[in-house]
Protein backbone atom coordinates (compact mmCIF):
# COMPACT_ATOMS: atom_id res chain seq x y z
CA UNK A 1 0.00 0.00 0.00
CA UNK A 2 1.69 3.66 -1.19
CA UNK A 3 1.50 6.05 1.03
CA UNK A 4 -1.71 8.38 0.32
CA UNK A 5 -2.73 5.75 -1.69
CA UNK A 6 -6.58 6.17 0.47
CA UNK A 7 -6.77 9.79 0.56
CA UNK A 8 -10.29 10.41 -0.67
CA UNK A 9 -11.46 7.18 -0.90
CA UNK A 10 -13.97 6.56 1.87
CA UNK A 11 -17.20 8.31 1.01
CA UNK A 12 -18.91 10.21 3.25
CA UNK A 13 -22.43 9.73 4.11
CA UNK A 14 -23.97 13.35 5.25
CA UNK A 15 -26.47 13.96 7.79
CA UNK A 16 -29.78 14.81 6.71
CA UNK A 17 -31.30 18.13 7.68
CA UNK A 18 -34.00 17.25 10.31
CA UNK A 19 -30.31 15.60 12.20
CA UNK A 20 -28.29 19.16 11.60
CA UNK A 21 -31.16 20.69 12.68
CA UNK A 22 -31.34 18.80 16.20
CA UNK A 23 -28.32 19.46 16.63
CA UNK A 24 -27.49 23.06 15.73
CA UNK A 25 -30.57 23.23 18.01
CA UNK A 26 -29.21 21.12 20.83
CA UNK A 27 -25.59 22.62 20.63
CA UNK A 28 -27.01 26.33 20.29
CA UNK A 29 -29.35 25.66 23.51
CA UNK A 30 -26.05 24.00 25.23
CA UNK A 31 -29.41 21.32 25.74
CA UNK A 32 -28.84 16.98 25.02
CA UNK A 33 -30.33 16.71 20.98
CA UNK A 34 -34.05 15.83 21.88
CA UNK A 35 -34.36 12.27 21.09
CA UNK A 36 -31.47 10.35 19.84
CA UNK A 37 -32.32 7.07 20.19
CA UNK A 38 -29.82 5.35 22.60
CA UNK A 39 -30.35 2.79 25.34
CA UNK A 40 -27.86 4.22 27.40
CA UNK A 41 -29.00 7.51 27.70
CA UNK A 42 -32.98 6.89 27.74
CA UNK A 43 -33.51 5.82 31.24
CA UNK A 44 -32.09 9.57 32.25
CA UNK A 45 -34.03 11.93 29.21
CA UNK A 46 -36.88 9.91 30.33
CA UNK A 47 -36.68 11.10 33.74
CA UNK A 48 -35.93 14.47 32.12
CA UNK A 49 -38.88 14.78 29.76
CA UNK A 50 -41.23 13.20 32.81
CA UNK A 51 -39.73 16.16 35.87
CA UNK A 52 -39.92 18.53 32.50
CA UNK A 53 -43.42 17.34 31.88
CA UNK A 54 -44.57 17.72 35.90
CA UNK A 55 -43.19 21.04 36.43
CA UNK A 56 -44.85 22.79 33.40
CA UNK A 57 -48.24 20.87 34.32
CA UNK A 58 -47.75 22.39 37.84
CA UNK A 59 -46.84 25.91 36.39
CA UNK A 60 -49.89 25.97 34.12
CA UNK A 61 -52.19 24.54 36.81
CA UNK A 62 -50.66 27.74 39.07
CA UNK A 63 -51.69 29.90 35.96
CA UNK A 64 -54.60 28.37 35.54
CA UNK A 65 -56.33 29.05 39.27
CA UNK A 66 -54.70 32.20 39.64
CA UNK A 67 -57.11 35.36 39.81
CA UNK A 68 -57.43 37.44 37.25
CA UNK A 69 -55.05 40.43 37.88
CA UNK A 70 -56.05 43.29 35.10
CA UNK A 71 -53.60 45.59 36.11
CA UNK A 72 -50.60 44.07 35.89
CA UNK A 73 -48.64 44.50 32.95
CA UNK A 74 -49.22 41.79 30.21
CA UNK A 75 -46.52 40.39 28.40
CA UNK A 76 -47.91 37.36 26.77
CA UNK A 77 -50.99 37.82 24.24
CA UNK A 78 -53.73 36.58 26.08
CA UNK A 79 -52.97 35.71 29.07
CA UNK A 80 -54.94 35.22 32.25
CA UNK A 81 -57.81 36.77 29.93
CA UNK A 82 -61.00 34.17 29.13
CA UNK A 83 -60.79 34.61 25.18
CA UNK A 84 -59.74 37.47 23.64
CA UNK A 85 -61.45 38.66 20.83
CA UNK A 86 -59.77 38.67 17.10
CA UNK A 87 -60.64 41.32 15.16
CA UNK A 88 -59.44 42.84 11.39
CA UNK A 89 -59.66 46.27 9.74
CA UNK A 90 -61.68 45.95 6.69
CA UNK A 91 -59.75 46.79 3.53
CA UNK A 92 -60.97 49.56 2.65
CA UNK A 93 -59.38 51.37 5.69
CA UNK A 94 -62.44 52.31 8.16
CA UNK A 95 -61.36 52.61 11.18
CA UNK A 96 -61.36 49.77 13.87
CA UNK A 97 -62.45 51.32 17.20
CA UNK A 98 -62.02 48.22 20.14
CA UNK A 99 -63.11 48.69 23.14
CA UNK A 100 -62.02 45.46 24.88
CA UNK A 101 -64.57 43.84 27.47
CA UNK A 102 -63.42 41.45 30.09
CA UNK A 103 -61.91 39.44 28.18
CA UNK A 104 -59.41 41.79 26.50
CA UNK A 105 -59.20 41.51 22.81
CA UNK A 106 -56.36 40.72 20.50
CA UNK A 107 -56.46 42.78 16.89
CA UNK A 108 -54.61 41.34 13.69
CA UNK A 109 -53.70 44.13 11.43
CA UNK A 110 -51.82 42.09 9.14
CA UNK A 111 -48.16 44.05 9.87
CA UNK A 112 -49.05 44.26 13.59
CA UNK A 113 -50.75 42.63 16.00
CA UNK A 114 -52.03 44.29 19.24
CA UNK A 115 -53.28 42.55 22.33
CA UNK A 116 -55.16 44.87 24.32
CA UNK A 117 -56.12 44.37 28.11
CA UNK A 118 -59.34 44.56 29.65
CA UNK A 119 -61.43 47.87 29.35
CA UNK A 120 -59.26 49.66 27.51
CA UNK A 121 -60.37 51.27 24.29
CA UNK A 122 -58.49 51.95 21.22
CA UNK A 123 -58.59 53.29 17.38
CA UNK A 124 -56.93 51.37 14.42
CA UNK A 125 -56.75 53.44 11.02
CA UNK A 126 -53.99 52.97 8.23
CA UNK A 127 -53.47 56.96 7.45
CA UNK A 128 -51.34 56.78 3.97
CA UNK A 129 -49.92 53.42 4.43
CA UNK A 130 -48.93 53.72 7.79
CA UNK A 131 -50.90 52.41 10.87
CA UNK A 132 -52.02 54.57 13.85
CA UNK A 133 -53.62 53.22 16.93
CA UNK A 134 -54.92 56.12 18.74
CA UNK A 135 -55.10 54.58 22.37
CA UNK A 136 -57.72 56.26 24.16
CA UNK A 137 -57.31 54.41 27.67
CA UNK A 138 -55.57 51.00 28.87
CA UNK A 139 -52.86 49.30 27.38
CA UNK A 140 -51.89 47.65 24.56
CA UNK A 141 -49.20 45.62 23.65
CA UNK A 142 -47.84 45.35 19.77
CA UNK A 143 -45.92 43.09 18.31
CA UNK A 144 -45.13 44.76 15.33
CA UNK A 145 -43.37 43.01 11.90
CA UNK A 146 -40.19 45.44 10.76
CA UNK A 147 -41.78 47.75 8.35
CA UNK A 148 -38.44 48.04 6.13
CA UNK A 149 -39.93 51.12 3.85
CA UNK A 150 -43.08 51.72 4.58
CA UNK A 151 -44.37 54.66 6.96
CA UNK A 152 -43.92 53.85 10.76
CA UNK A 153 -46.90 52.40 13.00
CA UNK A 154 -47.54 54.86 15.70
CA UNK A 155 -49.09 54.75 18.92
CA UNK A 156 -50.88 58.31 19.99
CA UNK A 157 -51.97 58.66 23.90
CA UNK A 158 -52.65 61.82 24.53
CA UNK A 159 -49.66 64.37 23.56
CA UNK A 160 -47.43 61.13 23.32
CA UNK A 161 -46.59 59.25 20.05
CA UNK A 162 -44.46 56.20 19.81
CA UNK A 163 -42.81 56.08 16.56
CA UNK A 164 -42.06 52.36 15.45
CA UNK A 165 -40.21 50.59 13.34
CA UNK A 166 -40.38 46.70 13.79
CA UNK A 167 -40.58 46.04 17.57
CA UNK A 168 -42.64 44.36 20.43
CA UNK A 169 -43.78 47.04 23.53
CA UNK A 170 -46.84 47.63 25.36
CA UNK A 171 -47.87 51.33 25.88
CA UNK A 172 -50.20 52.26 29.08
CA UNK A 173 -52.55 55.23 29.08
CA UNK A 174 -54.18 55.37 32.55
CA UNK A 175 -57.71 56.16 33.02
CA UNK A 176 -57.05 58.90 35.23
CA UNK A 177 -55.03 61.28 33.52
CA UNK A 178 -52.14 59.51 34.98
CA UNK A 179 -48.58 59.33 32.60
CA UNK A 180 -48.28 57.36 29.89
CA UNK A 181 -45.78 54.45 29.98
CA UNK A 182 -43.98 52.73 26.89
CA UNK A 183 -42.35 49.54 27.93
CA UNK A 184 -39.79 48.07 24.92
CA UNK A 185 -38.83 44.40 24.97
CA UNK A 186 -37.10 44.13 21.69
CA UNK A 187 -36.21 46.87 18.84
CA UNK A 188 -36.57 50.27 19.30
CA UNK A 189 -39.18 52.76 19.60
CA UNK A 190 -39.01 56.62 19.54
CA UNK A 191 -41.22 58.40 22.22
CA UNK A 192 -42.45 62.15 20.31
CA UNK A 193 -43.89 64.45 22.96
CA UNK A 194 -44.04 67.71 21.78
CA UNK A 195 -41.20 68.85 20.37
CA UNK A 196 -39.02 66.28 22.30
CA UNK A 197 -37.95 62.85 20.49
CA UNK A 198 -36.70 60.39 23.30
CA UNK A 199 -35.56 56.71 21.24
CA UNK A 200 -36.04 53.69 23.75
CA UNK A 201 -34.77 50.38 23.08
CA UNK A 202 -35.37 47.11 23.98
CA UNK A 203 -34.80 46.44 27.85
CA UNK A 204 -35.85 49.54 28.31
CA UNK A 205 -39.54 52.32 29.76
CA UNK A 206 -40.13 55.34 29.13
CA UNK A 207 -42.53 56.81 31.46
CA UNK A 208 -44.38 60.63 30.48
CA UNK A 209 -43.78 61.56 34.22
CA UNK A 210 -40.19 62.31 33.93
CA UNK A 211 -39.51 61.85 29.90
CA UNK A 212 -36.22 60.17 30.95
CA UNK A 213 -35.50 56.22 29.58
CA UNK A 214 -34.74 53.62 32.62
CA UNK A 215 -34.05 50.36 32.54
CA UNK A 216 -37.13 47.78 32.26
CA UNK A 217 -36.11 46.17 35.31
CA UNK A 218 -35.83 48.91 37.20
CA UNK A 219 -38.92 50.45 36.59
CA UNK A 220 -41.45 50.11 39.73
CA UNK A 221 -44.46 52.31 38.95
CA UNK A 222 -47.14 50.03 38.79
CA UNK A 223 -50.13 51.03 36.20
CA UNK A 224 -53.22 52.16 36.96
CA UNK A 225 -56.62 50.41 36.45
CA UNK A 226 -57.80 51.17 33.43
CA UNK A 227 -61.18 52.42 32.79
CA UNK A 228 -63.35 53.69 29.53
CA UNK A 229 -62.42 57.44 28.74
CA UNK A 230 -63.99 59.98 25.97
CA UNK A 231 -61.55 59.46 22.64
CA UNK A 232 -58.80 61.41 22.29
CA UNK A 233 -59.65 64.93 19.84
CA UNK A 234 -55.94 64.61 18.65
CA UNK A 235 -56.22 64.43 14.95
CA UNK A 236 -52.34 64.96 14.58
CA UNK A 237 -51.32 63.09 10.91
CA UNK A 238 -48.74 60.56 11.41
CA UNK A 239 -45.26 61.28 11.50
CA UNK A 240 -43.06 60.00 8.77
CA UNK A 241 -39.92 58.52 10.12
CA UNK A 242 -37.56 60.97 8.37
CA UNK A 243 -39.52 63.52 10.48
CA UNK A 244 -39.06 61.76 14.05
CA UNK A 245 -35.71 62.17 12.93
CA UNK A 246 -35.60 65.51 12.67
CA UNK A 247 -35.21 64.83 8.90
CA UNK A 248 -38.56 67.51 7.98
CA UNK A 249 -40.54 68.21 10.31
CA UNK A 250 -41.65 71.84 11.75
CA UNK A 251 -40.77 70.82 15.41
CA UNK A 252 -36.44 69.86 15.39
CA UNK A 253 -36.68 66.52 17.52
CA UNK A 254 -34.20 67.62 20.89
CA UNK A 255 -32.04 64.46 22.46
CA UNK A 256 -33.89 64.21 25.57
CA UNK A 257 -33.74 61.68 28.41
CA UNK A 258 -30.35 60.67 29.37
CA UNK A 259 -30.55 58.71 32.15
CA UNK A 260 -30.11 55.31 31.57
CA UNK A 261 -27.79 56.08 28.59
CA UNK A 262 -25.58 53.11 29.81
CA UNK A 263 -28.55 50.65 28.76
CA UNK A 264 -28.27 52.06 25.25
CA UNK A 265 -24.80 51.63 24.96
CA UNK A 266 -25.05 47.84 26.26
CA UNK A 267 -27.57 47.90 23.43
CA UNK A 268 -25.53 49.55 20.80
CA UNK A 269 -21.99 46.67 21.62
CA UNK A 270 -25.07 43.54 21.64
CA UNK A 271 -26.19 44.21 18.05
CA UNK A 272 -23.74 42.39 15.41
CA UNK A 273 -24.40 45.34 12.88
CA UNK A 274 -24.75 48.08 16.16
CA UNK A 275 -26.11 50.64 14.85
CA UNK A 276 -28.82 48.77 13.26
CA UNK A 277 -30.23 49.32 16.65
CA UNK A 278 -30.84 52.57 16.30
CA UNK A 279 -33.86 52.34 13.60
CA UNK A 280 -34.33 48.86 13.37
CA UNK A 281 -35.48 47.99 9.53
CA UNK A 282 -34.86 51.70 8.79
CA UNK A 283 -31.92 52.78 6.39
CA UNK A 284 -28.69 53.37 7.59
CA UNK A 285 -28.27 57.07 6.53
CA UNK A 286 -31.18 57.64 8.74
CA UNK A 287 -29.88 55.47 11.92
CA UNK A 288 -26.54 57.73 11.20
CA UNK A 289 -28.71 60.69 11.58
CA UNK A 290 -29.83 59.75 14.61
CA UNK A 291 -27.14 58.70 15.98
CA UNK A 292 -25.06 62.13 15.09
CA UNK A 293 -28.17 63.51 16.69
CA UNK A 294 -27.15 61.64 19.91
CA UNK A 295 -23.83 62.69 19.66
CA UNK A 296 -24.16 66.09 20.37
CA UNK A 297 -25.61 65.34 23.92
CA UNK A 298 -23.21 64.48 26.72
CA UNK A 299 -22.19 61.94 28.64
CA UNK A 300 -22.42 57.88 28.30
CA UNK A 301 -25.16 58.51 25.37
CA UNK A 302 -23.22 60.52 23.30
CA UNK A 303 -20.42 57.76 23.74
CA UNK A 304 -22.29 55.28 22.75
CA UNK A 305 -24.14 56.77 20.04
CA UNK A 306 -20.28 57.57 18.72
CA UNK A 307 -18.93 54.36 19.05
CA UNK A 308 -22.34 53.18 17.32
CA UNK A 309 -21.69 55.31 14.45
CA UNK A 310 -18.22 54.10 13.94
CA UNK A 311 -19.55 50.23 14.06
CA UNK A 312 -21.89 51.70 11.47
CA UNK A 313 -19.79 53.38 9.10
CA UNK A 314 -17.09 50.48 9.09
CA UNK A 315 -19.38 47.71 8.79
CA UNK A 316 -22.40 48.51 7.47
CA UNK A 317 -21.61 51.55 5.15
CA UNK A 318 -18.30 50.41 4.68
CA UNK A 319 -16.77 54.00 5.35
CA UNK A 320 -13.94 53.07 7.14
CA UNK A 321 -12.11 56.89 6.95
CA UNK A 322 -15.38 58.07 8.54
CA UNK A 323 -15.28 55.43 10.77
CA UNK A 324 -11.89 55.73 12.15
CA UNK A 325 -12.32 59.26 12.55
CA UNK A 326 -15.62 58.38 14.82
CA UNK A 327 -12.97 56.19 16.69
CA UNK A 328 -10.76 58.96 17.10
CA UNK A 329 -13.29 61.42 18.40
CA UNK A 330 -14.65 58.31 20.98
CA UNK A 331 -11.11 58.42 22.07
CA UNK A 332 -10.67 61.87 22.44
CA UNK A 333 -13.81 63.04 23.96
CA UNK A 334 -14.56 59.44 26.28
CA UNK A 335 -11.14 57.97 26.86
CA UNK A 336 -12.96 56.05 30.19
CA UNK A 337 -15.98 55.52 27.79
CA UNK A 338 -17.82 52.44 28.28
CA UNK A 339 -16.82 51.69 24.95
CA UNK A 340 -13.51 52.54 24.47
CA UNK A 341 -12.53 48.76 24.48
CA UNK A 342 -14.53 47.99 21.41
CA UNK A 343 -13.89 51.52 19.89
CA UNK A 344 -10.21 50.31 19.42
CA UNK A 345 -10.66 46.80 18.66
CA UNK A 346 -12.82 48.41 15.93
CA UNK A 347 -9.67 50.17 14.81
CA UNK A 348 -7.44 47.00 14.91
CA UNK A 349 -10.50 45.68 12.83
CA UNK A 350 -10.15 48.18 10.46
CA UNK A 351 -6.27 48.76 10.08
CA UNK A 352 -5.34 45.33 10.48
CA UNK A 353 -7.90 44.05 7.65
CA UNK A 354 -5.34 43.65 4.59
CA UNK A 355 -2.29 43.37 6.21
CA UNK A 356 0.19 43.80 8.94
CA UNK A 357 0.64 47.79 8.41
CA UNK A 358 2.06 50.83 10.90
CA UNK A 359 -1.34 51.94 11.58
CA UNK A 360 -2.32 48.18 12.80
CA UNK A 361 0.59 47.84 14.94
CA UNK A 362 -0.42 51.17 16.02
CA UNK A 363 -4.00 50.21 16.84
CA UNK A 364 -2.98 47.46 18.31
CA UNK A 365 -0.57 49.44 20.86
CA UNK A 366 -3.59 51.52 21.72
CA UNK A 367 -5.89 48.33 22.19
CA UNK A 368 -4.18 46.52 24.64
CA UNK A 369 -3.69 49.71 26.54
CA UNK A 370 -7.14 49.50 27.44
CA UNK A 371 -8.19 45.58 27.12
CA UNK A 372 -7.89 43.52 29.50
CA UNK A 373 -5.08 40.76 29.00
CA UNK A 374 -5.33 37.25 28.69
CA UNK A 375 -8.50 37.35 26.06
CA UNK A 376 -8.06 36.34 22.58
CA UNK A 377 -8.01 39.63 21.22
CA UNK A 378 -5.08 40.88 23.66
CA UNK A 379 -3.18 37.86 22.48
CA UNK A 380 -3.56 38.67 18.90
CA UNK A 381 -3.28 42.56 19.63
CA UNK A 382 0.27 41.16 21.13
CA UNK A 383 1.71 39.45 18.49
CA UNK A 384 0.84 41.74 16.43
CA UNK A 385 2.55 44.89 18.26
CA UNK A 386 5.83 42.32 18.87
CA UNK A 387 5.79 41.91 15.15
CA UNK A 388 7.18 45.68 15.08
CA UNK A 389 9.96 45.11 17.14
CA UNK B 1 1.57 36.08 10.82
CA UNK B 2 -1.34 36.89 8.86
CA UNK B 3 -3.35 38.70 11.48
CA UNK B 4 -6.42 39.39 9.30
CA UNK B 5 -6.94 35.80 9.01
CA UNK B 6 -7.50 35.81 12.55
CA UNK B 7 -9.75 38.31 12.78
CA UNK B 8 -13.00 37.60 11.95
CA UNK B 9 -12.78 34.28 14.52
CA UNK B 10 -11.41 36.66 17.24
CA UNK B 11 -14.69 38.35 16.38
CA UNK B 12 -16.62 35.61 16.23
CA UNK B 13 -15.08 34.16 19.57
CA UNK B 14 -16.10 37.37 21.02
CA UNK B 15 -19.50 37.34 20.40
CA UNK B 16 -19.94 33.32 21.35
CA UNK B 17 -18.63 34.74 24.92
CA UNK B 18 -21.16 37.16 24.84
CA UNK B 19 -23.47 34.91 24.61
CA UNK B 20 -25.07 35.61 21.32
CA UNK B 21 -27.02 32.62 20.26
CA UNK B 22 -26.48 33.85 16.93
CA UNK B 23 -22.90 33.85 16.54
CA UNK B 24 -22.46 30.31 18.07
CA UNK B 25 -25.21 29.25 15.59
CA UNK B 26 -22.74 30.93 13.15
CA UNK B 27 -19.64 28.86 14.56
CA UNK B 28 -21.65 25.73 14.32
CA UNK B 29 -23.11 26.04 10.64
CA UNK B 30 -19.24 27.15 9.74
CA UNK B 31 -17.40 23.94 11.46
CA UNK B 32 -20.25 21.33 11.25
CA UNK B 33 -19.22 19.68 7.66
CA UNK B 34 -15.46 19.32 9.46
CA UNK B 35 -16.77 18.35 12.61
CA UNK B 36 -18.52 15.51 10.60
CA UNK B 37 -15.82 14.70 8.12
CA UNK B 38 -13.07 13.88 10.42
CA UNK B 39 -15.53 11.75 12.77
CA UNK B 40 -16.75 9.79 10.23
CA UNK B 41 -13.42 8.87 8.63
CA UNK B 42 -12.20 7.98 11.68
CA UNK B 43 -15.36 6.04 12.86
CA UNK B 44 -16.62 4.61 9.41
CA UNK B 45 -19.73 5.70 10.13
CA UNK B 46 -22.52 8.20 11.45
CA UNK B 47 -23.53 5.96 14.34
CA UNK B 48 -23.27 7.80 17.63
CA UNK B 49 -22.76 10.63 15.08
CA UNK B 50 -24.87 12.90 16.66
CA UNK B 51 -23.58 12.58 20.00
CA UNK B 52 -19.99 13.40 18.97
CA UNK B 53 -20.86 16.31 17.25
CA UNK B 54 -22.88 17.58 20.10
CA UNK B 55 -20.26 17.04 22.45
CA UNK B 56 -17.69 18.11 20.22
CA UNK B 57 -19.31 21.71 19.52
CA UNK B 58 -20.31 21.70 23.55
CA UNK B 59 -16.66 20.78 24.23
CA UNK B 60 -15.50 23.70 21.79
CA UNK B 61 -18.37 26.03 23.27
CA UNK B 62 -17.04 25.29 26.85
CA UNK B 63 -13.65 26.10 26.28
CA UNK B 64 -13.47 29.23 23.75
CA UNK B 65 -12.35 31.11 26.90
CA UNK B 66 -8.85 29.62 26.31
CA UNK B 67 -8.57 30.02 22.53
CA UNK B 68 -5.80 32.63 22.27
CA UNK B 69 -5.85 32.63 18.45
CA UNK B 70 -2.52 31.20 18.19
CA UNK B 71 -4.20 28.90 15.52
CA UNK B 72 -7.02 29.26 13.68
CA UNK B 73 -10.16 28.38 15.30
CA UNK B 74 -10.23 25.35 12.54
CA UNK B 75 -7.39 24.29 14.12
CA UNK B 76 -8.81 24.84 17.76
CA UNK B 77 -12.00 22.89 16.39
CA UNK B 78 -10.55 20.20 15.15
CA UNK B 79 -8.08 19.39 17.76
CA UNK B 80 -11.20 18.77 20.03
CA UNK B 81 -12.75 17.41 17.62
CA UNK B 82 -9.93 14.66 17.39
CA UNK B 83 -10.16 14.16 21.77
CA UNK B 84 -13.85 13.34 21.50
CA UNK B 85 -13.12 10.65 18.52
CA UNK B 86 -10.00 9.23 20.62
CA UNK B 87 -12.06 9.33 23.97
CA UNK B 88 -15.05 7.23 21.63
CA UNK B 89 -12.62 4.94 20.50
CA UNK B 90 -11.28 3.99 23.79
CA UNK B 91 -14.74 3.72 25.70
CA UNK B 92 -15.66 1.58 22.69
CA UNK B 93 -12.61 -0.37 22.79
CA UNK B 94 -13.37 -0.80 26.88
CA UNK B 95 -16.81 -2.19 26.16
CA UNK B 96 -15.42 -4.70 23.28
CA UNK B 97 -17.76 -2.63 20.78
CA UNK B 98 -17.79 -2.49 16.73
CA UNK B 99 -19.94 -0.43 14.70
CA UNK B 100 -21.85 -1.76 12.07
CA UNK B 101 -20.41 -0.03 8.91
CA UNK B 102 -22.40 1.82 6.71
CA UNK B 103 -25.73 1.29 8.28
CA UNK B 104 -26.26 4.43 6.90
CA UNK B 105 -25.69 3.87 3.44
CA UNK B 106 -27.82 0.55 3.77
CA UNK B 107 -30.68 2.39 4.60
CA UNK B 108 -30.74 5.31 2.52
CA UNK B 109 -29.38 2.74 -0.72
CA UNK B 110 -26.98 5.17 -1.88
CA UNK B 111 -24.06 2.53 -2.75
CA UNK B 112 -26.63 0.21 -5.07
CA UNK B 113 -24.54 -0.62 -8.33
CA UNK B 114 -21.58 -2.91 -8.40
CA UNK B 115 -18.54 -0.75 -8.63
CA UNK B 116 -20.12 0.88 -5.27
CA UNK B 117 -20.54 -2.57 -3.65
CA UNK B 118 -17.17 -3.09 -4.24
CA UNK B 119 -16.26 0.16 -2.63
CA UNK B 120 -18.31 -0.22 -0.01
CA UNK B 121 -17.51 -4.01 0.83
CA UNK B 122 -13.58 -2.63 0.89
CA UNK B 123 -14.43 0.11 3.57
CA UNK B 124 -16.50 -2.00 5.68
CA UNK B 125 -13.34 -4.56 5.37
CA UNK B 126 -10.75 -1.45 5.97
CA UNK B 127 -12.90 -0.44 9.03
CA UNK B 128 -12.99 -4.02 10.12
CA UNK B 129 -8.84 -4.02 10.46
CA UNK B 130 -9.16 -0.63 11.83
CA UNK B 131 -11.09 -2.13 14.60
CA UNK B 132 -8.46 -3.59 15.38
CA UNK B 133 -5.80 -1.22 15.78
CA UNK B 134 -5.38 1.16 19.28
CA UNK B 135 -7.70 4.33 19.20
CA UNK B 136 -3.93 6.27 18.95
CA UNK B 137 -3.20 3.96 15.93
CA UNK B 138 -6.43 4.26 14.26
CA UNK B 139 -6.39 8.16 14.47
CA UNK B 140 -3.11 8.65 12.84
CA UNK B 141 -3.84 6.49 10.47
CA UNK B 142 -7.09 7.89 9.24
CA UNK B 143 -6.22 11.55 9.68
CA UNK B 144 -2.66 11.11 7.61
CA UNK B 145 -4.13 8.18 4.93
CA UNK B 146 -7.93 8.91 4.84
CA UNK B 147 -8.23 12.60 5.66
CA UNK B 148 -4.81 13.69 3.55
CA UNK B 149 -3.07 15.35 6.98
CA UNK B 150 0.31 15.92 6.75
CA UNK B 151 2.07 14.11 9.50
CA UNK B 152 2.86 17.37 11.63
CA UNK B 153 -0.33 18.38 11.76
CA UNK B 154 -1.92 14.66 12.59
CA UNK B 155 1.02 15.05 15.16
CA UNK B 156 -0.11 18.57 16.65
CA UNK B 157 -3.85 17.14 16.60
CA UNK B 158 -3.19 14.12 18.83
CA UNK B 159 -0.67 16.00 20.87
CA UNK B 160 1.97 13.57 19.87
CA UNK B 161 5.36 13.80 18.11
CA UNK B 162 5.94 13.55 14.83
CA UNK B 163 8.30 10.53 15.49
CA UNK B 164 5.84 8.65 17.50
CA UNK B 165 2.75 9.76 14.78
CA UNK B 166 4.72 8.04 11.71
CA UNK B 167 5.27 5.09 13.96
CA UNK B 168 1.50 4.84 14.69
CA UNK B 169 0.79 5.02 10.87
CA UNK B 170 3.39 2.60 9.89
CA UNK B 171 1.98 0.11 12.55
CA UNK B 172 -1.67 0.62 10.57
CA UNK B 173 -0.78 0.65 7.44
CA UNK B 174 1.46 -2.70 8.41
CA UNK B 175 -1.64 -4.15 9.93
CA UNK B 176 -4.06 -3.33 7.04
CA UNK B 177 -1.69 -4.48 4.08
CA UNK B 178 -1.37 -7.70 6.35
CA UNK B 179 -5.30 -7.55 6.24
CA UNK B 180 -4.98 -7.35 2.50
CA UNK B 181 -2.89 -10.55 1.94
CA UNK B 182 -5.19 -12.45 3.26
CA UNK B 183 -8.57 -10.58 2.18
CA UNK B 184 -9.22 -10.83 -1.81
CA UNK B 185 -12.23 -7.92 -1.29
CA UNK B 186 -9.98 -5.22 0.82
CA UNK B 187 -6.92 -6.11 -1.85
CA UNK B 188 -8.98 -5.70 -5.08
CA UNK B 189 -10.33 -2.34 -2.85
CA UNK B 190 -6.88 -0.91 -1.69
CA UNK B 191 -5.08 -1.81 -5.41
CA UNK B 192 -9.03 0.08 -7.08
CA UNK B 193 -7.13 3.05 -5.66
CA UNK B 194 -3.97 2.59 -8.42
CA UNK B 195 -6.50 1.78 -11.93
CA UNK B 196 -7.22 5.12 -13.71
CA UNK B 197 -10.61 6.40 -12.35
CA UNK B 198 -10.56 3.60 -9.71
CA UNK B 199 -10.60 5.92 -6.63
CA UNK B 200 -13.93 6.22 -4.94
Amino acid sequence: MKPGQLRGRVPLEPLDDERLVRLERAVVSGAPAPAPPRARRSTAAWWLIGATLVMAAAVGLWLARRPAAPDRDRTVAGHGVPAPVALTPSADGAPVVVVAGAGGAHVDLGDARIDATPMTSLTATRPDGGVLVELTVGSVELDVDKRGARPPLVVRAGDVDVVVVGTHFTVRRPADGGPVEVDVREGLVQVVRGAVTTAVAAGQAWSATTGQVVALDRRTTAPPAPTIAAATTDKRPVRAAGSANGGGSGARPAVAGSGDAGDLGAAIRRQPVAAGIALGSATPAAALAMLRQRVTAHGEEAAAALYGMARLQALTLGKTDDALRSIDAYVRRFPRGAEIEDALWLRVRIECRTQTSEACRVAAHSYLRAAPSGSAKAELATRVTRQAS
Amino acid sequence: MAVALYLDDVVLVDRCLSGEAAATRELFRAHRARVHGCLYRVLGSNTDMDDLMQDAFLQVFQSLRRWRAEASLATWVDRITVRVAYRYLAQRRRRGITVALDVETARTGVATGPAQQHARDGVRRLYAVLDGLSPAARLAFTLHELEGRPMHEVADLTGTSVTATKVRVWRARRAVEQAAASDAVLAGWIAAGDAPGGAA
